[in-house]
């Protein structure tokens, strides 16, 4: 026997769905969980016996029918969404990524997550710029204007990294309350990133790479967004400016022509529309280093410069809004990253974080990528409770909420990477909840 | 008739450029005065790049009411598009430097002189940034009359200040929130501060065990 998985209704939320997921308060396996309630629509395939289908006794479609491939049209409701409510301005939003979806460990980039600050521009790489000075003269020699073409003849490397925002999951900071991993973890992707390490750059201006300790980065888009850098990420090449993403030159949405790639760190500094390079020896403090993204902590001081995003995973199926018919043999399948480097171990456990199983790593664990994991789980048809933990190469353990809040309280809308639980009821049911 | 002194020629113009030992020196063109004048405009935390200007409170209201007022209200602390600008501080937070309001629980919305620890942020980030339909239209003498503004609406400067790039610097010490920050933290993954940069390495500050059995997931740290 196996579980069928009845996909979570994303496609179908609304506003008025959102006032519905009301929180609640109640028991699963003898802990106290506040959990969101989420209506499920029934999408189920039935077996049935086999027998020769159109498309194996007439030819299919010919070449070249659409000039840029789609996905199946069967494929539904994949696809990024912003939550209603989210922002009274849609071009200082955020849209994100359905991981329930997602197969891998690669965001197709036209589901990649969103966060513009002043909207997204549509521009021609031709008219495009990079300036490249310093803070003063002494620190860049030669300032330059670099244009788009110039930096693709430069040697270029091709990296695979996570992106996420810092204020993922931060919805989720005081209680559950989100219904779908979309919206709990979707501000999160990964990409083959493909540009020029920005050393080179800063050499070919004759930097001093000795007294530099920070860069400034800036984009080209209305808000001209400024961010803090640091310089020894840019001396051992982690730093890239990148061209291109999964193949194919940048989306607009994702920075178009140039990006900076910032692995590990969260992404605001991933500066889209990349314009300007200033190299100096002092942060910058910029608005979104000061007035935003900053963690206010317990003490009612706030965290300035948080920029890791540290250890991390989720379960993403079964999740949130989901349905289990039937019982037994279940695959559970997740995600995991670390800003500090490489997936050591992911451990799930189905009692609530009680006790914890290894999971299997599927593929290669990469440095600062997601990961994906499995894990073969029994499903009886009692009430339980699935995490996911992961540990990193640096030793680093995902902490549980209450760990979390312990140390930083419940302020910070800003790097929350504490476990997340589904609770699953006798009928297959799968919720948000929080044990507490 | 097969002409060696020909080929030879062509290969020796063609030899030693198959080789390039520099090449990307000259990529790129050198930037121009007035390249770093029109892009090169941001303001640092330590109030390095202040563009030179002088601007009032009364003329900071003028041009608040034309430009801003629609998306941040008459007083500053309503909200109507962003959340407010001004509102939130006290003059006991003020002589502190830390607003008392951040004690959690945070209650009520966060206004931006709240948090605002330097004032070259707010003088760089409307320069850039404002109006939200026009950004970097702004003189330099309209930001500072725009900061200017912004400041008395919080009660930090009478009807007759002045803010130039002359007293930008002193004028930030009326910050209520200038202490309000740390970055003794391991989220920073640049040089950490015993040597000159910030945070402490990238030293966790939750370090859970790895517990497999009998785990109790309600025990903090």
């Amino acid at each position: 026997m196996h579980t069928a998985i009845e996909r979570a209704p994303e496609h179908h939320l609304t506003s008025d769905t959102v006032k519905q997921t009301s929180v609640s308060r109640r028991q699963l396996m003898g802990m106290t969980v506040l959990s969101t309630l989420s209506a499920g629509l029934s999408n189920m395939s039935n077996a049935q016996s086999l027998t020769m289908t159109s498309w194996t006794t007439s030819p299919g479609f010919p070449v070249a029918k659409t000039s840029y491939g789609q996905p199946s049209r069967f494929q539904s409701g994949f696809e990024r969404k912003t939550l209603p409510g989210l922002s009274p301005v849609p071009e200082n939003s955020a849209s994100f990524s359905p991981l329930q979806g997602l197969l891998g460990i690669i965001t197709p980039s036209g589901v990649h997550y969103e966060r513009h600050h002043s909207g997204w521009p549509d521009i021609d790489p031709r008219e495009h710029r990079l300036l490249i000075s310093g803070a003063d003269q002494s620190f860049v020699s030669k300032p330059k204007v670099f244009t788009v073409e110039d930096l693709q003849h430069l040697p270029s490397v091709s990296r695979i990294h996570f992106i996420e925002c810092s204020g993922n999951t931060g919805t989720e900071r005081l209680r559950a309350t989100a219904p779908t991993v979309q919206y709990t973890h979707g501000l999160l992707s990964c990409s083959e990133f493909t540009g020029v390490p920005l050393r080179l750059l800063l050499e070919s201006c004759g930097t001093d790479l000795n007294r530099a300790k920070y860069v400034l980065a800036e984009g080209a888009d209305a808000a001209s967004l400024t961010r803090t850098i640091p310089m020894n990420m840019v001396l051992n090449d982690e730093v890239l400016v990148a061209y291109g993403q999964n193949g194919e030159y940048l989306r607009p949405e994702n920075g178009f022509p140039l990006r900076l790639i910032v692995p590990g760190v969260q992404g605001v500094s991933w500066v889209k529309w990349l314009r300007r390079i200033e190299v100096g020896d002092e942060p910058y403090g910029t608005r979104d280093e000061t007035l935003h993204y900053i963690d206010p902590m317990p003490d009612g001081r706030h965290r300035q410069y948080t920029s890791l995003q540290e250890v991390k995973s989720v379960i993403t199926s079964p999740s949130g809004g989901q349905r289990l018919h039937g019982t037994g043999y279940t695959k559970i399948t997740g995600l995991a990253w670390s800003g500090r480097g490489k997936i050591q171990y992911v451990d799930v456990s189905a009692d609530g974080g009680r006790n914890w199983h290894q999971a299997r790593i599927t593929g290669e664990a990469l440095p600062k990528s997601l990961t994906r994991f499995e894990f073969d789980w029994d499903f009886s048809g009692s009430e339980a409770i699935l995490q996911s933990r992961a540990v990193d190469d640096s030793g680093h353990v995902q902490p549980t909420y209450a760990q979390y809040r312990s140390v930083r309280g419940s302020e910070s809308v800003y790097h929350n990477n504490a476990i997340q639980s589904w609770g699953v009821d006798a009928e297959g049911r799968v919720t948000n909840v929080q044990v507490v | 008739m097969f002409k060696w002194s020909r080929h030879i020629a062509v290969l020796a113009v063609l030899l030693p450029s198959a080789v390039i030992a520099d090449p990307f020196h000259d990529l790129g063109v050198p930037a121009t005065e007035q390249d770093l004048h029109l892009w090169d405009t941001n303001i640092r935390a330590d109030y390095q790049g202040l563009p030179t200007g002088l601007g009032t409170v009364k003329s900071g209201r003028v041009l608040y009411e034309q430009k801003c007022q629609s998306c941040h209200g008459a007083t500053g602390t309503e909200v109507i598009v962003f959340s407010p600008l001004v509102g939130g501080t006290t003059a006991s937070d003020a002589r502190n430097g830390k607003v008392a309001a951040f004690e959690p629980p945070i209650k009520g919305p966060v206004s931006t002189l709240m948090r605002l620890p330097t004032l070259a942020t707010l003088i760089d980030y409307i320069g850039r940034a404002m109006p939200w339909d026009n950004p970097k239209s702004l003189t330099a003498d309209e930001v500072y009359a725009l900061t200017a503004y912004i400041l008395h609406l919080d009660g930090l400067a009478d009807e007759d200040f002045s803010l130039s790039d002359q007293n930008a610097a002193l004028t930030g010490q009326r910050l209520p929130n200038r202490n309000g920050f740390t970055t003794e933290h391991g989220l920073w993954p640049g040089e950490p501060s015993d040597t000159g940069g910030i945070g402490n390495g990238l030293i966790p500050d939750i370090t859970p065990a790895r517990c497999m059995t009998h785990c109790d997931p309600r025990s903090a740290q």
